[in-house]
């Protein structure tokens, strides 16, 4: 499956200038028994596992388990709670789409990341950051389902 | 020599949105909503008439983003 980079609008170094950044973010749907939310999570393959806000869960009703608590680091020392929970992730680009049901964490933290664990050891992940593309194709141990859609 | 990147025509996110959420269209070329939660801009998509809004947040634009919680 094949994607574009998007573009940012970012104060880089100096805080005067306004420079253009391409980050990989990745159209995800995520379902659960309450309905579907559309999601653009970056694909960050500095990230262990797969992190979403607990307001992801909330409105799509995902139970998120709440006695099990971990905590995680990010590069600024700092720790944050984290709490599992069940869901089933969609991936399409419009020619194919993958499904699978997978166990992802949720935090009080806005940021959404597609890290290793639950998503990216499923793929085979590359970016082209000059083309500005990244494809993502499952690998030998995706659990879940494939479909080829026909272009008419 | 190439002398210009394939996708310098696809839409930009603005600096304003900067630790916003965001909502695109169904295309996902146009923001249609922005605010502090999710829900608050989930809702306002809707409103507009999008039935599927892609939901995004955007890292504070100030600074450059290398990963973070």
């Amino acid at each position: 499956m094949n994607f574009k980079y998007r573009r940012y609008l970012v104060e880089m170094f100096d805080g005067a200038h306004l420079t253009e950044i391409y980050r990989p973010i990745v159209p995800l749907v995520i379902n659960g028994p309450k309905g579907s939310l559309r999601i653009r999570p970056l694909l960050d393959s500095g990230s262990d596992f797969t992190l979403f806000p607990l307001s992801v869960a909330e409105v799509i009703g995902i139970e998120v388990h709440r006695d099990r608590i971990g905590a995680v680091g990010g590069i600024e020392g700092g720790s944050l709670a984290t709490y599992p929970g069940n869901v089933e992730l969609e991936l399409s680009d419009n020619v194919e789409s993958c499904r699978w049901t997978t166990t992802i964490y949720f935090s009080a933290s806005n940021n959404m990341l597609l890290g290793h664990l639950g998503a990216l050891e499923y793929f085979t992940v590359t970016l082209n950051h000059y083309e500005r593309t990244f494809s993502l194709e499952p690998n030998e141990v995706f659990p879940g389902q494939t479909e080829t859609h026909l272009k008419h | 020599m190439k002398s210009q990147h394939p996708q310098e025509c696809e839409p930009v996110v603005g600096a304003e949105y900067g630790g916003k959420w965001i909502a695109w269209d169904d295309a996902a070329t146009n923001i249609v909503a922005s605010g502090p939660t999710l829900e608050e801009v989930r809702n306002q998509a809707l409103v507009c008439g999008v039935k599927l809004p892609s939901l995004e947040f955007v890292p504070a634009s100030d600074r450059a983003f290398v990963g973070g919680l």
